[in-house]
């Protein structure tokens, strides 16, 4: 074994290169503090691993380490930016982790596979409430998702979500409660901003939109408030994007403050005391800046208004409504959002003991096909009732 | 660990090769042992047991063999030697086919029977082999037996080859273990071929593997014939990409640290017969097959019968090395037919067409045979190749279908391109072009570190892929 690299003309260019690339990695991720939380990819990172006997022996030491390494590498974002480049922008791979990559910025979700048999009961436990409140005004929207309304955006050949045409089957399925579809007026304004680049959920003028049509079946005039837009962010990086891993792009969101200001107070079921406003500006400078509205996602909200007018909402939802309810603010004294993901109480106990006199559903496609809690929330009460 | 982890690239190499630097030569075998058990006891402690085990079992068989072999007890020679293969092959049998030896034995029976055996040790098939080429070369007389147990123990458990072979034949590296020249050329030229295997096996196999998990994600019952070719091209090309890569970064490692070792992929894409293709594709395993089980069985030096009853036996046991499933045996029942019938029956035939045809043909052939490879029963398997064929499913091109062809065709083309013989005449001609307009010296000064430059690039590239896919794992590591 003998060193004669000083003899040959060859040089160790490459493996000079490959020591000084490793290792300057290796010292600036050494020197970059741990991160715990990852706003691009919107998780938390692994931190030092900890040594266990258990963990040598089966290897999971060695999977906690590599684990620590790739989430505190060096600019680790710029890295799978640059990955996505090559997968994307050279290789032409349009769909990440589940999701489209769409033309002009747009990320829509690929639409879930759902049970049919959990959707019928869902639908039936639907029918059972309305036949059961029937002095309660109801209603329900099933909002279609970015990829059945922007099929223009969509990449070429992607799967054809066959919404639209189950939007109407549900609706049609329906019995004692009103029903709006959305999908046509979203189609002729699909050439705007309905939705996120970055986001599966709608922007706030998508909801406008949504609300002219929920109107009528509320018994309320939408043009009886103007509002005004306030654009609140020109930098929301959505879950989306965390996603597929493509950031190029970053949305806005507006809020629209009806004109003439009703007093509200925002009682949030998991959290004590009132807020004076739906909206929590402090969101806007985390990652999750959807959460403007209202603060993200809770069991149960309520809003007390001086509207005046006797009427109390009950709004049975996912996070698409979180927007909405700023149009609502000035037709209803109460308005009570039920999240039935996160929410254990019953409809029965709510709307009797809340006076309930208006009942919106309100929901995205894919959410309401997929998510089983909403029967656990009807049936349930309905069911115990009945017993 | 898997050579292509972070983890591996990023401070096990680096450390390695500056320790190795560091280390005088009497000592460096030791260093690479200790980094080997190192890099064993990583990914799980009793793994190194094992192992451990493996090797001092096989270094006294050796010895016995060699002294038995210089005695001249031919008998009680063979009788060591059959009861040192079939302990390792035992070894690899247990670990690897006792489930599935069970369950067929059960299912044959009609009873129920649930055995767990504990986790596949890594690198089993590639160590035991190892072994096995030791005792078989010692036995024969083909090479000594290694005295220093350290030596010895490097041979079985060397690093870059442990996990994924190559199987590299004892004869073609014991004389390595204590002589081998460390010259620049070979530690520049492993460097090269370690990224260049890195870059094959993250990014383009890694590109290649979304395009096949797209359609394995797909009901096979609901396919049309683009969708099952799109799945079917995509596997062949990553499984090429994946364990080529793999291969290049095994060599490329043991040239840095001094070890010339064969290559174990030629363009076997590029062959124009299966006969060719098996000479050009995992050639280590394929040379281990020939020396010590189809020669040893006579070979084609014997009637026909027999020689096809040779072939057949290592066919079976080719196909079940892959794996302890029965499309494996269905895959290397496949190729035995061709290989017989190219042999026997088209022997003149196939010299008269055209060699780009041949080639071709042959790429077909084992696209075809990937298919049943890549199944998860032989079920799946029937209903995929129906569908490449138009049979059910959803005819000749369905929205799915085109979406990952549509997406996929620049991507696909790239890899057959890469896959061949081209880049590398390319480069090649490149090379003999600046030669020929400035002179030979001038051309290699300048070539140096623009080729470092590009391959820095790549290295980064590689690097993106590692950290974003952190998921991804070594195709033929499950082998």
């Amino acid at each position: 074994m003998k060193d004669n690299h000083q003899s040959k003309k060859t040089l160790l260019w490459t493996t000079c290169m490959f020591l000084c690339i490793v290792i300057c990695f290796d010292i600036v991720s050494l020197i970059i503090p741990d991160r715990q939380f990852s706003e691009t990819e919107n998780r938390m990172l692994a931190g030092p691993p900890e040594i266990t006997g258990e963990g040598l022996i089966d290897g999971g030491f060695g999977e906690d380490t590599a684990k620590y390494l790739s989430d505190q590498f060096a600019y680790r974002d710029t890295w799978a930016s640059m990955s996505f480049f090559v997968r994307h922008t050279i290789f032409h791979q349009n769909e990440m982790n589940g999701v489209y990559i769409g033309s002009d910025g747009y990320l829509m979700l690929i639409p879930s596979e759902y049970d049919p048999d959990a959707l019928r009961q869902k639908l039936d436990a639907v029918n059972l409430v309305a036949k059961k409140y029937i002095h309660v005004n109801q209603c329900i929207s099933v909002i279609p998702n970015a990829a059945a309304i922007m099929r223009n955006k969509l990449p070429e050949y992607a799967r054809k979500s066959g919404q639209i045409q189950k939007i109407r089957e549900i609706n049609d399925s329906l019995h004692g409660i009103k029903t709006c579809d959305v999908s046509g007026t979203f189609r002729q304004h699909r050439d705007e901003e309905l939705y996120y680049h970055t986001d599966h959920i709608w922007t706030t003028y998508g909801a406008y939109l949504a609300f002219r049509e929920i109107a009528p079946m509320l018994h309320i005039d939408p043009d009886s408030f103007s509002y005004t837009i306030q654009r609140v962010s020109e930098s929301f990086d959505g879950t989306l994007a965390s996603k597929s891993g493509c950031h190029q792009y970053k949305d806005v969101i507006e809020i629209y403050a009806p004109k003439k200001e009703t007093p509200v107070s925002v009682h949030y079921s998991e959290i004590d005391g009132m807020k004076g406003t739906i909206y929590e500006s402090s969101f806007l400078s985390t990652k999750d800046q959807y959460a403007v509205f209202l603060g993200g996602n809770h069991p149960m909200v309520t809003i007390r208004t001086t509207a005046g007018t006797d009427r109390t909402l009950l709004l049975i939802k996912d996070s698409y409504a979180n927007c909405f309810v700023q149009f609502l603010l000035p037709y209803f004294d109460q308005i009570i959002l039920i999240d039935p993901r996160y929410c254990f109480d019953t409809v029965d106990m709510i709307i009797t003991q809340n006076d309930v006199t208006d009942l919106l559903y309100l929901y995205n496609a894919d959410t309401f096909m997929t998510d089983t809690s909403l029967t656990d929330f009807l049936t349930f009460s309905s069911s115990q009732d009945e017993e | 660990m898997p050579l292509s982890e972070l983890f591996f690239v990023f401070i096990f190499l680096p450390a390695a090769i500056i320790l190795y630097r560091l280390t005088p030569d009497r000592l460096r075998n030791a260093l690479l042992l200790l980094l080997s058990l190192f890099f064993i006891a990583w990914g799980s402690l009793s793994d190194v047991i094992l192992i451990a085990l493996c090797i001092a079992f096989n270094y006294f068989t050796a010895l016995e063999l060699d002294h038995l072999r210089r005695s001249d007890s031919r008998i009680l020679k063979k009788l060591v030697l059959f009861s040192g293969i079939a302990v390792n092959a035992g070894m690899l049998i247990f670990f690897k086919y006792f489930v599935f030896l069970i369950n067929n034995v059960c299912a044959v029976i009609g009873t129920e029977f649930s055995f767990t055996v504990p986790k596949v040790p890594v690198g089993i098939s590639f160590f035991t082999f190892s072994a096995i080429s030791c005792l078989c070369d010692v036995a024969k007389g083909d090479e000594n037996a290694v005295r220093n147990p350290l030596d010895f123990a490097l041979y079985i458990a060397f690093f870059a080859k442990i996990t994924s072979g190559p199987i590299v034949k004892f004869r073609d590296m014991a004389r390595q273990l204590n002589d081998r020249a460390m010259t620049a050329e070979l530690t520049e030229s492993g460097m090269k071929l370690f990224i260049i295997g890195l870059s094959k096996k993250v990014i383009m196999a890694g590109c290649l593997g979304f395009l096949f998990d797209g359609i394995k994600a797909q009901d096979p019952a609901s396919l049309s014939v683009a969708g099952a070719w799109t799945g079917a091209l995509a596997y062949s090309l990553m499984l090429y990409y994946d364990f080529s890569g793999y291969s290049d970064m095994a060599i490329g490692l043991g040239k840095i640290f001094g070890f010339s070792f064969a290559k174990n992929f030629d363009h076997p894409y590029s062959s124009v017969s299966m006969t060719d293709f098996w000479r050009r594709w995992h050639i280590s395993l394929g040379a281990w097959f020939r020396d010590y089980v189809y020669i040893p069985l006579g070979g084609s030096r014997v009637g026909r019968a027999r020689n096809i009853f040779n072939l057949s036996v290592v066919w079976l046991l080719t196909g079940l090395w892959h794996g302890a499933n029965w499309t494996f045996v269905v895959w290397g029942i496949y190729h035995l037919l061709l290989l017989l019938l190219e042999k026997f029956v088209l022997k003149g035939l196939l010299d008269r067409i055209p060699s780009l045809l041949r080639a071709a043909m042959t790429f077909l052939l084992a696209v075809i045979g990937w298919t049943v490879f890549f199944s998860d029963n032989i079920a799946y398997a029937g209903s995929y190749l129906l569908r490449m064929i138009g049979i059910g499913g959803s005819g000749l091109a369905d929205r799915t279908g085109l979406f990952y062809l549509n997406g996929g065709v620049f991507l696909l083309v790239c890899a057959i391109i890469g896959a061949t013989s081209l880049p590398s005449a390319a480069l090649g001609k490149l090379d003999r072009l600046m030669e020929r307009r400035i002179d030979k010296r001038a051309a290699a000064q300048l070539m140096q570190p623009v080729t470092a430059l590009l391959l820095a690039l790549l290295m980064l590239g590689c690097t993106a892929f590692m950290i974003s896919d952190t998921v991804s794992s070594f195709l033929y590591a499950q082998f």
